[in-house]
């Protein structure tokens, strides 16, 4: 168990370095920082001093081992746009964001488990027609489309809630709705075929013959068995969402979030925040993994292999129907 | 709670789906009997008429401005008129024109990227999969660590440095988009590697390309296929989003997540900015998830059989 953890541990510290090496590439190698943060007026001996001043003429590898031994610190350095630690500006956003994906969260799954749970039992009916028009449209509509229309038909015409902005509960109503629509979607698809697949085995039609009421067979048997892959398949969507679904629901709404502070940071050419933004967000979708792989290694033995979670993902996908 | 037998559903143990796709004929009689699949289908043959035919079907220059008519209401609303059938924006061009445009640029985009992709995936992938060793390892621990990776944003910056215009969205979509087709490839030669017919390709001394490509290769078609139409619908979404950010598509080459972005700013006076374009990419997508699913069981007799 303890070399188990220390894989993976291990695993989430290579991921995150990976993730600050690609930033770095981007933002250091493939173009040059000078130009990107200068006036397109400014002249090559300002563009010169410039980078001399920040540093950015230094060789590329001492660039990156001081961008990495800092960071390894929590030191990002100062945001070119708003003169603060580019840190601090981050973890101020993170609270935002997180209210956010919590309650979208929530949203999802309470709507989704029953949907899909009716749907698989009753094939063919109104609920599994409802079922999959969630979920097609649920995987079909951009979020920024989504928002927009809200908006528009909430806030605009009917005038129930703010259009946007940040504030008490009538704030959260839309954004949430928007964000756990993909989510909402995805997690009806799983959980409606997840059932159906339990409910084909054998062991239903055993304890049908044994006499066990129907209800008892649906969530006392069939939903046991069919939750270890909706779980999984609920954090990896909590993944999703911080790894970026969040970008698009925040600029619609202008949500205070990590997500509108990297959209505001690119715009700015604010390297540093951009910097911090990408590191911190990827460090808590490597952290969730972790988390996640410790639970299941506690809930099931069997897991604590490396390969495990893998071959649990394939199963998903093969659940899901991309062939893995 | 009264429950219809549930038991009727026959389970399928996990299986990888070795399948060709049906022929030709058979694949649209098939889809004459799924209304759902036919009609999506039909919706992604219209829009590549719009992509490929744009200079001639749409009714206006999609830059040319008439200000004089600008914001007018689509055909059908009051103060309407027929000249603009789905109204015109802030500087009077024409929504229907512009979205005629949009496709081609959406279609372009996709195409460009899943191309891209399924070339350098696929190689990748039999590569991995046939020779296994210190490649296979290396592209699955990139497989592994991309899953991981904020991916949005990394695109965002890719396209931050390269400037902003369709190219450099194309490159920024291409960086992690063959990664998928790599691991579906890398599987399934896995599995085939030890299937009798491989073997006997390799024991009557073809080369090694050669099972590969001879061999290998057209019995994954079908899942590749499927695939490809699944990451089209996520190409299109992911140019729109970029584009909507201002940081993808740059006027005067029109986008549909462009329009979204000019059109938030007129939501309280004119509906149909937003409405129209939204709905073209909404239907975009909607159609290629449903043809893919529809080409997925199509080409695994086992699902058709009524497995799901």
């Amino acid at each position: 168990m303890a070399r188990f953890l220390l894989k993976r541990l291990g695993f989430a510290i290579l991921v995150v370095f990976c993730v600050q090496t690609a930033v770095f590439l981007i933002t250091h190698a493939l173009g040059n920082p000078a130009r990107l943060l200068l006036p397109l007026s400014s002249t090559n001996a300002q563009v010169a001093a410039f980078s001399h001043a920040q540093g950015f003429d230094r060789p590329l590898i001492v660039q990156f081992f001081s961008t990495i031994a800092g960071a390894a610190h929590g030191d990002f350095g100062t945001s070119f746009w708003q003169q603060l630690p580019a840190v601090n500006l981050v973890v101020g956003r993170l609270p935002a964001t997180g209210e956010l994906v919590f309650f979208a969260m929530l949203v999802a799954i309470a709507g989704s488990v029953p949907l899909g749970i009716l749907a698989a039992v009753k094939r063919d009916s109104v609920w599994d027609k409802l079922a999959v028009t969630v979920s097609l449209l649920g995987i079909s509509m951009p979020a920024f489309w989504l928002g927009e229309l809200l908006i528009l038909i909430v806030a605009v015409q009917l005038g129930l809630t703010p259009t946007s902005g940040y504030g008490g509960p009538q704030y959260f109503v839309l954004p949430v709705i928007t964000l756990a629509a993909l989510p909402l979607g995805r997690l009806t698809q799983i959980v409606r075929s997840a059932m159906l697949d339990e409910l084909g085995q054998q062991y239903v039609l055993v304890g049908r013959s044994l006499g066990l009421s129907t209800r008892s067979l649906i969530f006392q048997h069939a939903l046991k068995n069919a939750a270890i892959p909706i779980v999984t398949l609920m954090g990896w969507e909590l993944g999703r969402l911080i790894a970026g679904f969040t970008i698009l629901v925040e600029v619609v709404f202008n949500w205070p979030g990590a997500g509108l502070l990297a959209v505001q940071a690119i715009q700015h050419h604010d390297i540093p925040l951009i910097e911090a933004d990408v590191t911190i967000v990827a460090t808590l979708i490597v952290a969730l993994n972790l988390l996640l792989d410790v639970i299941y290694a506690a809930l099931d033995p069997r897991v604590a292999s490396l390969g495990s979670r893998r071959r649990a993902r394939r199963k998903l996908q093969a659940i899901d129907g991309v062939p893995a | 709670m009264a429950v219809t037998t549930p038991l009727e559903i026959p389970s399928f143990p996990e299986r990888p789906s070795f399948r060709r796709l049906p022929s030709m004929r058979g694949m649209l009689r098939g889809l004459a009997g799924n209304r759902f699949a036919m009609v999506a289908s039909l919706f992604l043959l219209l829009l590549a008429v719009a992509a490929i035919f744009a200079p001639w079907v749409a009714p206006h220059d999609p830059n040319e401005l008439h200000i004089i008519d600008r914001l007018t209401p689509p055909a059908w609303s009051a103060g309407g008129s027929t000249t603009y059938l789905l109204g015109t924006d802030e500087l009077g061009r024409d929504i229907l024109s512009r979205i005629i445009w949009g496709a081609r640029t959406s279609v372009t985009i996709g195409l460009a990227v899943v191309a891209f992709s399924v070339v350098l995936g696929t190689t990748t992938g039999l590569l991995a999969g046939y020779l296994g060793g210190w490649v296979d390892t290396l592209l699955m621990r990139i497989v592994d660590i991309q899953f991981s990776f904020p991916a949005l944003l990394i695109s965002l910056a890719v396209v931050l440095v390269l400037g902003a215009s369709a190219t450099s969205v194309i490159i920024a979509l291409c960086i992690d988009g063959w990664l998928v087709y790599c691991r579906l490839t890398r599987g399934m030669v896995m599995t085939l590697k030890h299937t009798t017919f491989i073997e006997a390709a390799r024991v009557t001394g073809n080369t090694s390309r050669r099972v590969m490509i001879g061999h290998a290769l057209p019995n994954i078609l079908s899942p590749l296929i499927t695939l490809a139409t699944l990451e089209f619908a996520r190409v299109v979404l992911a140019e729109s989003t970029i584009s909507f950010l201002g940081l993808g598509v740059q006027a005067p080459t029109v986008s549909w997540g462009l329009m979204l972005n000019n059109g938030e700013d007129y939501l309280t006076v004119a509906w149909w900015l937003i409405t129209f374009p939204g709905l073209a990419l909404t239907l975009t997508v909607l159609s290629a998830n449903v043809v893919a699913s529809w080409l997925r069981v199509v080409a695994d007799p086992l699902q058709r059989a009524g497995s799901r």
